[in-house]
């Protein structure tokens, strides 16, 4: 069933000398429950595109739907998890910021402590509950930013490059944790990333992205049982397959 | 250490004592002045005008600053006028005040609120306009509305600008009240006492009205604003120490 | 600043012109007598007066003069206390404690005690200032000195310089942005107390003798335009002076982090 649909959109915007083309014709569909990963250089607008799904851009050409309606703005369909660490409210602990999103939906005090709760034991943080920001690593802050965007249920999850700004072994721990989250709660994913093998890892379906204009260049389906393991053949074969595709080292 | 070198100079009787009292006496009037009461009511009777004039300063401080932090309109008109209004220092206007509004606690505390209302005004301003967008895009993708988003992000998230105003605020407040004092004849208070105490040439009580004067600045500091941002922005590592 | 300056410029007309028009609407209304709420062209006529006989000009220079040597005395005196606080252990064991009691007392309580020692004039003014200006100085060259980036010493050290190089090429450049905030706060710090101690202590010349002066016969037109001028003084001292320093000193270095009031 196809969840998200993306069809033939541009993304146009005024640059210093003259209109900018961001996105050209860009027709991709996210089916339910599916993990899928965009691919590309920076500069190729893939955050621009995840931008209009989040409803944060509306497309200048073309139109996305979500479940069949147009996407208009945001909405509580859709969680968004950011790069930046600075994402979560420093003045509430890690349990009040994920239960932010269940506060502005008016859910009751009782509700939002016991999911909040849930959730981070889903992301493994509930011995931090009472922890504010600051006083936790960047990979446990940007884990309870995962628990946050999760914890009104949404039905997409949508993530710009969220373990960018992560040391290489606590980003390689992370993918892990995020494979076991998302089996767990059979979230559509929509993951920007520009490292080809966190995509390999992570998705069913990579779309690559090629810059001025972005427009959609390939298409690879990962075929590989989980969990994967990134030392196999296989695996080193579709990193192969999709840096080709993005001409040259990713 | 101070008061070692203070009293050797005096006991050396370089200066006339009449005008450089030794640390003893100080000390002594210093104590009789709180045992006879006269100390702890002209310092209640500042700190009195210190509380309503620096609540009124802080009201209209903040709103002013968020009304310009949140339209640009206000802050087109209003920032020019906090902006010149700013660094005239507060005492300048005294004597326009005791024009306006006769001699007393009038005009001091008006003063005291005028003086203190630009720092805290210029900091809220700061504040609201320094919130990450990201915290905006956040609640957004949460559901918040305009509403919300004022009340659970911009408000939290402008709140170390909004402390930093009002500490300096009261500082303001404070320097502005003592030296008011003295020019609109109150019947009671700490500036009134210094230069009451002036006709006599009593040096020992001034003295000992300085050291109150200084005691009270610092513990307004210590005991109201550090434990005030050691329980928010301090806690929420927005603010390093 | 992202905000055109032509809008910056609008926006600063309609305030003042709204000001003005409320001012001179309230000050026609006869609600109070016109001595206590002159009309704008009276307190304009005014400060015409007092530039044609050239009164403006010899208070100016008489407060501007004031806060210098005082400004100027502090700084000679606390940058290198703090410098030495910031570099030798005894300096600043003995020194913080003092600065810290004394720091928070207004200088202006000082005005009556200054009278009797420096009696009426000029002395006591420019002590009031130094007075004023001194803490945020010291205290703030010591934290910009504490706050020296050690890699920095480290990368000067392994380059093979010594301590004299170091403090020179270094500690000064790198303290430097701790210093001009220090003089930026002695200079605000300052201002209030040359205009606070001129009311009280001074004898014929300065704006904030002026002001006090017209309180004895109401001339409330000379003291709002005395006023206005203060306030344009502080503010292009802070804006021409200051700003200037910054851009051509630390900004350029990308060192500032933004200072506040």
């Amino acid at each position: 069933m196809r969840h998200i649909e993306i069809a033939k959109v541009g993304y146009e915007y005024a640059g210093t000398a003259g209109p900018v083309t961001a996105l050209r014709e860009v027709t991709v569909d996210v089916a339910t429950s599916e993990f899928l990963c965009l691919v590309g250089r920076s500069g190729c607008g893939k955050t621009t595109l995840l931008n209009l799904v989040a409803g944060f851009l509306s497309p200048t050409r073309g139109e996305i739907r979500i479940s069949g309606r147009i996407v208009t703005g945001h909405g509580l369909d859709r969680g968004v998890v950011f790069q930046d660490f600075a994402q979560l409210f420093p003045w509430r602990t890690a349990q009040r910021n994920v239960e932010f999103g269940l506060e502005m939906r008016g859910a009751g005090a009782a509700e939002r402590t016991e999911t909040a709760r849930r959730f981070l034991r889903l992301v493994d943080l509930e011995r931090f509950a009472g922890a504010y920001p600051h006083e936790l690593s960047g990979g446990m802050q940007q884990r309870v930013a995962i628990a946050r965007a999760l914890a009104y249920n949404p039905a997409v999850l949508l993530m710009d490059e969220p373990f960018a700004a992560l040391d290489a072994l606590t980003r390689d721990e992370m993918q892990r944790l995020l494979v076991d989250v998302w089996a767990e709660t059979r979230k559509t994913v929509l993951y920007v990333t520009h490292n080809v093998a966190e995509a390999v890892y992570l998705a069913d379906r990579v779309i690559v992205l090629s810059p001025h204009p972005g427009t959609v260049v390939a298409d690879v389906r990962v075929a590989l049982p989980r969990p994967r393991d990134p030392l196999s053949l296989a695996f080193l074969e579709y990193q192969r397959t999709i840096v080709g595709h993005l001409g040259g080292r990713g | 250490m101070v008061a070692l070198v203070w009293q050797t100079v005096v006991m050396l009787g370089v200066m006339p004592a009449r005008l450089f009292p030794g640390v003893d006496r100080v000390v002594a009037t210093f104590g009789r002045l709180v045992g006879n009461g006269v100390l702890p009511t002209h310092a209640l009777a500042t700190l009195a005008r210190l509380a309503v004039g620096f609540a009124l300063g802080a009201i209209v401080g903040v709103t002013l600053g968020i009304v310009m932090g949140r339209s640009r309109w206000a802050e087109d008109v209003l920032l020019p006028l906090v902006s010149v209004g700013n660094p005239i220092p507060g005492l300048a206007y005294a004597p326009l005040f005791v024009i306006w509004f006769g001699l007393g606690n009038l005009p001091a505390v008006l003063l005291v609120g005028f003086a203190a209302a630009f720092p805290v005004a210029v900091n809220t301003w700061t504040g609201v306009r320094a919130v990450k967008p990201i915290w905006i895009r956040s609640a957004i993708a949460m559901g918040a509305g305009e509403r919300q988003i004022f009340r659970k992000v911009v408000l939290p998230g402008a709140l170390p600008a909004v402390m930093t105003g009002l500490r300096l605020g009261l500082a303001r407040a404070w320097r502005v009240l003592v030296a008011v004092e003295m020019l609109t004849s109150v019947p009671l208070g700490l500036g009134w006492l210094i230069f009451g105490a002036r006709e006599f040439l009593a040096t020992d009580v001034m003295l000992a009205g300085i050291a109150v004067i200084g005691l009270v600045g610092l513990g307004l500091e210590k005991l109201v604003f550090e434990p005030l941002e050691r329980l928010t922005v301090v806690r929420w590592g927005m603010l390093a120490r | 600043m992202r905000r055109s300056g032509v809008r910056t410029v609008v926006g600063a007309l309609v305030a003042f012109g709204v000001v003005a028009l409320g001012w001179e609407v309230f000050a026609r209304s006869g609600s109070l007598p016109p001595a206590i709420t002159p009309p704008v062209e009276a307190i304009a006529a005014a400060l015409a007066r007092m530039i044609g006989d050239g009164t403006l000009f010899v208070h100016v220079g008489y407060t501007l003069g004031r806060i210098a040597a005082g400004l100027g005395l502090a700084a000679l005196a606390g940058v290198p206390l703090g410098m030495l606080m910031g570099r030798f252990r005894p300096v600043e064991r003995f020194v913080l404690p003092l600065v810290s009691v004394l720091s928070p007392i207004p200088s202006l309580a000082w005005v009556p005690l200054f009278i009797l020692w420096f009696g009426l004039g000029n002395t006591a003014s420019v002590a009031l200032v130094f007075y004023a200006a001194l803490f945020p100085l010291i205290l703030n060259t010591w934290t910009g000195v504490c706050s020296v980036n050690r890699l920095w010493i480290r990368a000067a050290e392994s380059m093979g310089a010594r301590s004299g190089a170091i403090f020179r090429h270094v500690v000064l450049p790198g303290a430097l942005p701790f210093v001009i905030a220090g003089l930026r706060q002695a200079f605000a710090r300052g201002w209030i107390a040359v205009v606070g101690g001129e009311m009280i202590a001074a004898t014929r010349w300065g704006l904030g003798w002026v002001i006090f002066d017209s309180k004895e016969f109401l001339n409330t037109d000379v003291m709002l335009g005395s006023l206005a001028v203060i306030g344009l003084l502080g503010l292009g001292v802070e804006r021409l002076v200051f700003a200037a320093l910054e851009r051509r000193t630390v900004e350029r270095w990308g060192l500032v982090r933004r200072t506040s009031a």
